[in-house]
């Protein structure tokens, strides 16, 4: 029953963060929502009996690529603030 | 965005969830027991896990070009650095001055260096008989190295580093060469004797997990910087 309930709760929140890094207009905002994401399937997996793919999700999907992206932000904020003097 | 567009992907989304439903519904007994074919085969494969069996053993060919793969991107995206010796320096010398530094990120980074290192190695070593190995291994080596850039740490530029190619290299040519020694024993391609197989899959791991390591960190530190000019 409460292991159910996780899940449910589980599904809810991947459904919720998806929604929110797609549809978010801060574009930092919606990368932290994608990193969320990511640990979510982790955590997904993990409740598949995946460990594996768990750790690798949590280590490449959400840690590296949360990085990429978090840099590739910071770029885009830093040439628009030069474009803008 | 536009209505149609939007029409048409809710149209796809039920689609597939119709048809995912469907699968679910009517799923079918395959003609064939991998679990069961998997499960015989482990006392053969020299490792007791049976994920790591497939990647490295029953499969290793598939992750033999995976790596060759992730090899060749690593390398593109490496030739699209400025190959100048000055302008790596340079890259590193504003990435060291725009990164946030405070006591505690310092601190931090420096508490977290040994225990990643550890976790790396501990993830590679468990791979053989427990959920690990040397991508997930190789990525906690990555972070590392992603953390201590964005921290603002000075570690080796990554263009003009002998050592990187080196290591950058080693996983593929390691990999290769393991895989074509059975070869001149007049065995088939990757087929090792049951009784080196363990070794040889864990001294593989090893040396990808440095590789792996340092090509999804070169992925990152190849990232085009501030004030480079050609962006």
């Amino acid at each position: 029953m409460l292991t159910l309930l996780f899940d449910l709760l589980l599904g809810l929140g991947l459904v919720v963060a998806a929604l929110g890094a797609l549809w978010s207009r801060d574009l930092f905002r919606a990368v932290v929502l994608f990193i969320v994401f990511g640990l979510l399937v982790a955590l997904a997996w993990i409740r598949l009996q995946a460990p594996d793919v768990a750790l690798a999700e949590a280590a490449i999907g959400a840690g590296l690529t949360g990085a990429l992206l978090l840099d590739a932000v910071g770029h885009l904020r830093r040439t628009s603030r030069t474009e803008d003097e | 965005m536009n209505r149609a567009r939007v029409l048409a992907s809710v149209a796809l989304s039920v689609g597939l969830a119709v048809m995912l439903g469907g699968a679910v519904l009517t799923r079918t007994v395959p003609p064939f027991d991998l679990a069961g074919d998997l499960a015989e085969g482990i006392p053969r494969s020299g490792v007791t896990h049976p994920i790591t069996a497939v990647l490295l053993q029953f499969r290793s060919y598939d992750t033999l070009l995976e790596i060759a793969v992730l090899l060749v991107a690593v390398v593109v995206a490496l030739a699209l650095r400025d190959p100048r010796p000055a302008a790596a320096a340079a890259h590193d010398e504003v990435r060291a001055n725009t990164a946030i530094t405070t006591p505690v990120l310092a601190s931090l980074t420096s508490l977290l260096l040994p225990l990643m290192i550890m976790t790396a190695v501990y993830l590679l070593w468990a791979g053989a008989f427990q959920p690990g190995g040397a991508f997930q291994a190789g990525a906690v080596l990555a972070a590392l190295g992603v953390l201590w850039r964005v921290a603002g740490r000075r570690i080796a530029s990554f263009a003009a580093n002998r050592w990187q190619h080196v290591g950058l290299l080693a996983g593929f040519t390691g990999f290769l060469a393991a895989a074509t020694a059975p070869l001149l024993f007049g065995r088939p391609l990757l087929a090792w004797p049951s009784s080196y197989a363990g070794a040889i899959i864990v001294a593989i791991e090893a040396v990808l997990t440095v590789s792996i390591g340092i090509s999804l960190l070169g992925l990152f530190a190849s990232a085009p910087e501030p004030g480079d000019e050609r962006v």
